[in-house]
């Protein structure tokens, strides 16, 4: 058991200061810090659960062990350790809380491998999974998967508002009624209870010892779920404002309604589980049995190793070390609370002779992680207009087109980048179209939490010549990137994006292109300033 | 064994329903493709009639639906439980995949559903509805309709004078130089002559001729029209001519504008054999429905023009007897002020103003009387015949006959003589209370208020700004305005209000004098 601790010590050493960026940056992208939390206790409980087992196992494991005299393999000790410190230290150098998440965990495998051998790992193998289930899946993947998923959701939607013979009309993902002639973005905000209801689905698995095929079935119908009820819950609430109800005005009616959708999302899940069991009662039970029947025959490797206090002692200085060196390097830390950053932008009336008015109330659109805040202004000369947004956000915001995917606007042609000669901070020029006769001309840059531009985090990177993260962090720890935004061409800190846009009828001619361009620069230096003076208080 | 043999009648109903569904189905694909070349089977159109496929959809989910539980009975007593905690989810997924599925079949209904509910609501003029509902059938347009669809789209978008975003609609399915939806190059071509107008060019017209050639209209009048304008655009009168002639066909009022046209070719004869026609149109037209109001008017109209007066005069007096009201009369009002007009120079001053009190009596709003009895007025400025002329209008005042009018005369008459102000400021005021809307009266007792003798600058510029108001078409009251505005002193405001109406206007002379009086002095 000392080993044990010692190794999680090392562990945290290596990855601490990464799992605490992970801790922040998951619960927000999660929603709130109570479900991180709620799923950590839950993982701890089913641990508890098996302690029993856990011991059992290891004493069969020594016996047998003792019975077979087989010796532990020192060069298997040096494998796993060298892998792990490479995990460790790729996920520093990429600074990559996801990375670190997934290193703590295998280093946790690891410690219990050395204490408990292979039946410790058969043991807690399933909660490992779940909590490497808590990790968010890729930043470029989730936006595009809940814009698939909420895709899904309000066709799904608008086929049952059809069935009722209501008339709705749609931009993108969000629907409105056209009696209220009124969008509804806070129905669709994306599918809510997708992370619970699987992470409760794989936990119910373990707990009930179910099978890798069963809980895989259970988690894919967990998803279907999820979809039905979103669509069912929005469908619901629709029908009630068209029939003259009003329980969209009361949001606490609203949440109680999502609870509900939250447990009738369960309940199917576990009726389908039911029903599945029964009409596939041989996968499914087979499947079940697979963990109980290796708890009777587990088959030893003969990889058992204990380590003396001097090897643990150098392995913890191999972290220590690795992890104070990438420390020592010095990253560039944000620590603006960005989501005030875009409210405190304050822009002159007028700025290269375009007048800058400030859109009334300014509302964050629903589909924005938490924490996010925007504001708009509309710059205004010889009647031609403009508007500029800009977005900060606590957490890497979603890719550039995100929001106009979201409410229905396609990319016309592929995204460039204008002025390409300079080192970073380019703005991306787009093309987007939505009905006919809507053309939208974007200009748009954003940086994530640490200054960089966000091209390689974005699924549109469309050959961007800027390297990725991992090798911007290399070139940084090698001196041949400045870490500090100070250096930069864009000084704007922390997840922010600025973008600046022309609706119209059609395609804007060279002459409105440039003024876009022109009005760009004279833009980003105000709000470039703007943020320098902000950060430097 | 149980299961089965329960199962088995189902199972059979199923593949029977399928396989009507498959033969009735290759049979109506082959009929779509080409009628003919499908078998003639009486029964199948019978069933083909049906809607055979939602039938047996629905057929086979019952089936599903009553089989799938009783299963449950023949399984053991753990797994029935296990079973029967399954149904509700087992539901819940048939009712989604028969909603999903069912969509998917009745998809054309839906969306023809919002098609007519957008015709609808633009019809009822509620066209913020219409526009939403086109935009769901943008986003998921019936079958085979997308252009259908994406015109309605455009045509409500230019209701609600989002004229930009039509024009791109109708530009996507009618394009320059490619054959598109006909009512949408039938739009284009409108929206063209427009912009012609207001932007000449050689481009616009290619355009033009290229969609009217293309365009499918069902209003041939309006089709005729816009090849008319496009001939008439590019100087091409024989073609104008004889396109106007095919469109009086279908409306005689086009025979006023091919009329029109031959008179400016001087060709009088055919101008006058327009206006015949005409006469002959709407005189039939009246022959057979004596109570015709408008065709009534027109034919006076084209009498007038052909300077049949009397013809005319009888045409309208007859029409009085059927309707007694403001049109009839204002016609009838007109045609007095086009028998002033068409006076010689010979005619004494009583046979002038003889059809002007006749018109006067018809319609007390005419401001072409008004402006009439001013010129009249003015062009007799002796003394006596002042005196003579404020007598009979006192009279008519006296007897009630068109108060407005004879306060208007004699306020005017009054503000000829130099101490007639203050009974000219009176009657004038009276003619102006009595009608607001005479802008003329506003500018005589401007003119009169700011005479040397009154001097009462204020109240003559608030006259004269109050005549002017929305009154660009008439330059002569600005002239007054300007006047009344250096009198005061006020150089800079006479240069800004005339100068843009003096660029309108360039042939004005009394307008160019009293601005560049106005520059003048400002320089000085």
């Amino acid at each position: 058991m000392k080993g044990l601790i010692l190794f999680i010590i090392a562990t945290l050493a290596a990855v601490g200061a990464l799992l605490l960026e992970y801790l922040r940056y998951a619960s927000f992208a999660q929603g709130s810090w109570i479900w991180v939390g709620a799923a950590l206790v839950v993982a701890g409980a089913l641990l508890w659960t098996r302690r029993a087992e856990l011991l059992q196992r290891t004493l069969v494991n020594e016996r047998l062990q003792r019975r077979e005299r087989v010796q532990g393999d020192p060069s298997s000790i040096v494998l796993l350790g060298v892998l792990g410190l490479t995990l460790a230290f790729i996920a520093q150098l990429a600074h990559s809380p996801f990375l670190g998440w997934l290193t703590f965990l295998y280093l946790l495998g690891m410690a219990v491998y050395g204490e408990f051998g292979k039946p410790g790992i058969v043991a807690i193998r399933p909660i490992l999974i779940l909590l490497i289930f808590l990790n968010p899946v890729p930043i470029a993947c989730e936006p595009w998967a809940t814009l698939a998923l909420q895709s899904t959701s309000t066709s799904m939607t608008t086929v049952m508002l059809d069935f009722l013979r209501i008339f709705f009309f749609s931009e993108g993902n969000v629907l409105g009624l056209i009696s209220e002639q009124k969008l509804f973005p806070e129905l669709f905000q994306g599918v809510s209870w997708l992370f619970p209801t699987v992470f409760i689905v794989i936990a119910w698995g373990i707990h009930y010892r179910y099978g890798w095929i069963r809980t895989t079935v259970n988690v894919f119908q967990a998803v279907g779920w999820v979809i039905v009820g979103n669509a069912t819950g929005a469908t619901i609430l629709l029908a009630n404002k068209q029939y003259g109800g009003n329980w969209l005005d009361f949001p606490s009616v609203v949440a109680l309604w999502d609870y509900v959708k939250f447990v009738a999302i369960l309940f199917f899940t576990w009726s389908g589980d039911q029903f599945l069991a029964s009409t596939l009662r041989s996968t499914f039970n087979e499947s079940n049995l697979v963990e109980g029947q290796d708890s009777e025959a587990v088959p030893l490797l003969p990889l058992r190793w204990k380590l003396s206090g001097i090897h643990y002692g150098l392995v913890i200085g191999l972290f220590l070390v690795c992890g104070l060196s990438i420390r020592l390097s010095g990253y560039y830390r944000a620590i603006l609370p960005s989501q005030t950053l875009a409210e405190r932008i304050e822009l002159p009336s007028q700025i290269d002779s375009w007048t800058v008015e400030q859109l009334d109330s300014p509302e964050t659109p629903a589909w924005l992680p938490a924490g996010s805040s925007v504001r708009s202004w509309v710059l205004e000369r010889d009647g031609k207009k403009m508007i500029l947004e800009v977005a900060t956000s606590t957490t890497t915001p979603k890719p550039y087109l995100y929001s106009w995917l979201w409410t229905g606007w396609r990319l016309e042609k592929a995204p460039e980048f204008l002025d390409r000669d300079e080192a970073d901070g380019k703005p991306m020029m787009a093309q987007l179209a939505r009905l006919p006769g809507e053309v939208c001309t974007v200009l748009a840059l954003g940086t994530d939490q640490y200054g960089s531009p966000l091209i390689a985090n974005s699924p549109l990177e469309l050959g961007s010549k800027l390297p990725g993260v991992v090798q911007e962090n290399l070139l940084r720890a090698l001196g041949k990137m400045p870490f500090k935004p100070e250096k930069r061409n864009l000084k704007i800190p922390l997840s922010c994006t600025v973008s600046l846009f022309v609706v119209s009828s059609r395609q804007l001619d060279s002459e409105m292109l440039e003024e876009l361009k022109q009005c760009w620069t004279a833009i980003t230096a105000w709000v470039n300033k703007d943020v320098l003076e902000l950060t430097s208080r | 064994m149980w299961q089965f043999l329960f199962e088995l009648p189902f199972r059979v109903l199923h593949i029977i329903a399928l396989a009507i569904d498959w033969v009735t189905g290759r049979w109506l694909a082959l009929t779509e493709l080409d009628e003919e070349a499908a078998p003639d089977r009486s029964w199948m159109r019978w069933l083909s009639l049906l809607p055979l496929r939602g039938v047996i959809w629905l057929f086979n989910t019952t089936l599903w639906l009553i089989t799938v539980p009783v299963r449950g009975f023949f399984l053991s007593p753990a797994n029935r439980t296990c079973y029967l905690r399954g149904l509700p989810a087992f539901f819940c997924f048939s009712c989604m995949v028969a909603i999903v599925v069912g969509h998917a079949y009745f998809r054309e209904r839906f969306t023809r559903r919002y098609n007519a509910q957008a015709i609808a609501s633009m019809g009822k003029k509620n066209l913020v509805d219409g526009i939403l509902h086109a935009k769901r059938l943008v986003a998921v347009p019936p079958k085979n309709q997308e252009r259908e669809t994406l015109y309605l789209y455009g045509i409500a978008n230019a209701n609600l004078e989002r004229r930009d975003i039509a024009e791109a609609v109708m530009a996507a399915i009618a394009p320059d130089g490619r054959i598109g939806y006909p009512p949408a190059h039938q739009f284009r071509a409108i929206d063209l002559i427009k912009d012609y107008e207001s932007s000449p060019s050689q481009e616009k017209l290619d355009s033009l001729q290229w969609h009217l050639e293309n365009s499918s209209f069902r209003d041939q009048e309006q089709r005729l029209l816009l090849w008319a304008k496009l001939y008439q655009a590019r100087n091409n009168d024989t073609k104008t001519a004889e396109t106007l002639q095919q469109a009086a066909k279908l409306n005689p009022l086009h025979y006023f504008a091919l009329s029109e046209l031959e008179l400016n070719r001087e060709n009088t004869i055919a101008s006058k054999q327009a206006l015949e026609s005409a006469v002959e149109v709407f005189a039939k037209r009246i022959e057979e429905r004596p109570a015709d109001k408008t065709s009534r008017i027109r034919l006076a109209s084209a009498f007038a023009k052909l300077k049949r007066f009397a013809e005319a005069e009888k045409t309208l007096i007859a029409g009085l007897e059927f309707h007694q009201d403001q049109d009839m009369r204002s016609a009838l009002s007109e045609l007095f002020v086009l028998q002033f007009d068409g006076m010689t120079e010979k005619a004494n001053f009583v046979e002038k103003l003889s059809p002007l009190m006749q018109a006067m009596t018809l319609d007390l709003n005419s401001r072409d009387v008004y402006l009439r009895l001013e010129g009249l007025f003015s062009r007799n400025m002796e003394e006596p015949s002042r005196k003579e002329l404020t007598a009979i209008f006192e009279r008519l005042l006296v007897s009630g006959y068109n108060p407005t009018a004879a306060h208007f005369a004699i306020g005017f008459l009054a503000a000829i003589n130099p101490e007639g102000s203050s009974t000219a400021t009176w009657h004038l005021g009276q003619a102006q209370s009595l009608q607001p809307t005479i802008a003329l009266a506003y500018s005589n007792l401007a003119s009169v208020l700011a005479r040397p003798e009154t001097k009462r600058f204020d109240e003559a510029e608030l006259f004269a700004r109050q005549a002017v108001a929305g009154q660009i078409q008439e330059p002569a009251l600005y002239v007054v305005l300007g006047k009344i505005l250096i009198a005061k002193g006020d150089f800079g405001a006479t240069i800004d209000i005339l100068k843009p109406v003096a660029s309108k206007f360039p042939e004005l002379q009394a307008l160019q004098e009293t601005l560049s009086e106005a520059e003048t002095a400002i320089k000085k």
